[in-house]
């Protein structure tokens, strides 16, 4: 899937932007604070239908207006196909879509269908619009979030996930090691949601109901000093417990299954960012301590007993729950646990082998992104070149194959010189690439 | 408001407070209201306080009635023996719509949803208790609350209360919607549909 041109409205410091861009890789120079890093943003919110840098949808918005609108256009394949690539397989990645020539050697067999032609691609196009609360003559009005396929208004968010997929890399990764298990939890989140709607839909009800129990605890702590439970309190709780057990397996059950991948795959990337001097590992670690190692082997099969055992463990935690004033544990409460050689990557790694550690996690999600979908996702590289140091630039560099990349620097030269002198000889990238300059919220081609 | 004159502007923003209703509806419908003959407006007034005063739950299945117990309650063709848990009076507009069930109803006016201050007492969820105790001839109860969060953890919870009573509790099923395509359901919808697929 290729951006064929992006349309933004009040948002960030663009108040109007129309940009055709091209499928190959553009990047976007200019001084600080100009807008660059905006226009990753407004793409990465079509992929997550929210943004990297905040949650505040008001801080997106053109000063002085009262919403926004992204929208994408795009060229797609015909085809979803579901896991078709292996590791080893070969990924399709037709250059130029309009031509139909295809960059990759297809192998017969390995894939249900053997070519993709000109006929093979459809325009599609996505959008999200937000418009503020107001107070207006009409009365008051609500904010309001809506996605759009093909301009029709989606009924729901959900529906928005996984039509559009891409990754970010940002000097905030390094959060993704140094900050708490919240962090790592959302990157999880976002990854299974892209590839898996239905685990998005669990999501949102787990937390719906997680909040109706604390609710529950609160409003018993409201009514009389803290005490020993009654059995009609206990049932109370009960009440949340079984229906929150369902959701709760179910997001473990997947939760379990992408951490594997993830952590034979950020071994893998990280060997070859180190060089094999090191070796990453990656656990998914719940507190509610259910995972028995025959459950992590086949979790699907053994849903039912993941969620018999969550309904036990939060029976038998009643009291705690209700003296802490809330659900002390669940999914809600895990982490991805990450460790190098055996030391946790938070307090002992250097911030370079915390850097290492990042670009595998975001090198695995492209992989996984790839395998689920069968087409490389749009890149998303913000300002990241002068962070990573020459090994690792090349082992992002070799990763992004024929994928559509959208840069963000503030030195062109150093880029072009970057991105020539680190690609393979025998392909000569220069042609490829395609110079935007950003100055004060408008966007010129150079 | 101070477009219009004091009379006015109260009508249309008790108008506006009526569920669906936006200022502008509200406006619209006012205006309308101040042009029919004075009769009318009377008939109207009186229909809403009449509606209002002469509604009461009916004793049985809590559902709005005139008379008590309610027309359904009291329908000796009905089967007494299955007893359909529904969220709200509208929902039993709705099944009878259907004309194929033909057992009764219990209404419990919400669901179980601290996070909205509606507590356990708040629904009458004790009222459908009190009334199995009552009827130990009740074989089935099917459970159609809706399919929120909330929905389903108020079902669960009345299907464990009812457990040990030995009546059978049943969640009526979801799934795809009849007569239309497969490719505009959604994920959620669809997967769920698959994980009920049953035999032929």
């Amino acid at each position: 899937m290729f951006i064929r041109s992006i349309h933004i409205d009040s948002f960030r410091n663009y108040r109007r932007l129309d940009l055709d861009v091209e499928p190959s890789i553009n990047v976007f120079f200019g001084e600080n604070a100009q807008g660059k890093t905006n226009i990753i943003e407004a793409i990465y919110l079509c992929a997550c239908a929210r943004s990297h840098r905040t949650s505040k949808d008001r801080e997106l918005i053109f000063h002085g207006e009262n919403g926004y609108r992204v929208q994408l256009d795009m060229l797609a394949h015909r085809y979803r196909p579901l896991i078709v690539c292996r590791e080893d397989a070969p990924v399709l990645a037709p250059t130029d879509p309009e031509k139909g020539v295809i960059s990759s050697v297809i192998q017969k067999g390995d894939l249900p269908y053997s070519g993709r032609k000109k006929d093979d691609y459809y325009e599609e196009s996505l959008a999200i619009t937000y418009t503020e609360a107001a107070d207006g003559p009409d009365g008051l009005r609500r904010a309001r979030r809506t996605a759009e396929h093909d301009h029709v208004p989606l009924e729901r968010i959900s529906d928005f996930m996984g039509l559009f997929h891409a990754v970010i890399f940002a000097p905030e990764d390094l959060l993704l090691i140094k900050e708490g298990p919240s962090v790592r939890r959302r990157y999880m989140d976002l990854l299974i949601s892209q590839v898996r709607p239905c685990y998005f839909h669990d999501l949102i009800t787990y937390s719906k109901l997680l909040a109706q129990r604390n609710r529950t605890i609160k409003i018993m702590r409201q009514k009389q000093s803290v005490h020993m439970l009654s059995d009609l309190e206990e049932s109370e709780l009960e009440i949340w417990d079984y229906p929150l057990a369902q959701a709760a397996s179910r997001i473990l059950v997947e939760r379990i299954l992408f951490s594997e991948r993830i952590r034979v795959l950020t071994r893998e990337k990280h060997e070859q960012i180190s060089g094999g001097k090191e070796s990453l590992y990656t656990r998914y670690r719940t507190v509610s301590g259910v995972l028995t190692e025959e459950i992590q082997k086949d979790p699907h099969k053994h849903l039912e007993e993941i969620e018999n055992l969550l309904i036990s463990r939060w029976k038998a935690t009643h009291q705690d729950d209700y003296e802490k004033g809330s659900t002390g544990l669940g999914p809600h409460r895990d982490d991805l646990e990450l460790s190098l050689d055996g030391d946790g990557l938070r307090a002992f790694a250097s911030q370079g082998q915390q850097r290492s550690a990042a670009l595998a996690l975001r090198l695995a999600e492209l992989s996984i992104l790839r395998e689920e979908t069968g087409e490389m996702p749009v890149l998303l590289l913000d300002d990241v070149f002068s962070e990573l140091d020459a090994g690792r630039r090349r082992c992002l560099l070799a990763n992004m194959e024929d994928a559509q990349v959208f840069v963000t620097c503030t030195d062109r030269n150093f880029i072009e010189r970057e991105l020539f002198d680190l690609a393979d000889p025998a392909v000569s990238m220069k042609s490829e690439i395609t110079f935007y300059e950003v100055t004060d919220g408008s966007v010129t081609r150079r | 408001m101070a477009r219009y004159s004091p009379s006015v502007a109260k009508l249309i923003s008790e108008l506006g407070k009526l569920p669906g209703i936006g200022h502008k509806s509200a406006q619209r419908l006012a205006f309308h209201i101040l042009s029919l003959p004075s009769e009318q407006v009377a008939d109207l007034a009186g229909a809403l306080t009449e509606a209002r005063e002469s509604t009461r739950l009916c004793s049985v299945c809590q559902n709005f009635t005139d008379k008590d117990p309610c027309d359904i309650c009291s329908d000796t063709h009905r089967d007494s023996t299955t007893i359909c848990v529904v969220e709200n009076p509208r929902d039993v507009a709705t099944m009878e719509r259907m004309r194929d069930y033909q057992g009764q109803y219990h209404v419990l006016h919400g669901v179980y949803s601290p996070m909205q201050n509606v507590g356990l007492d708040q629904i009458k969820l004790k009222e459908l208790i009190t009334r199995l105790q009552g009827n130990p001839g009740v074989r089935e109860v099917i459970i159609a609350t809706n399919q929120t969060a909330e929905g389903e953890a108020t079902a669960m919870y009345i299907s464990r209360l009812l457990k040990p009573s030995g009546i059978r509790v049943t969640r009526i099923a979801s799934g795809l919607p009849m007569g239309s395509d497969l490719e505009f359901a959604d994920d959620v919808t669809l997967s769920k549909a698959m994980r009920a697929r049953h035999e032929f």
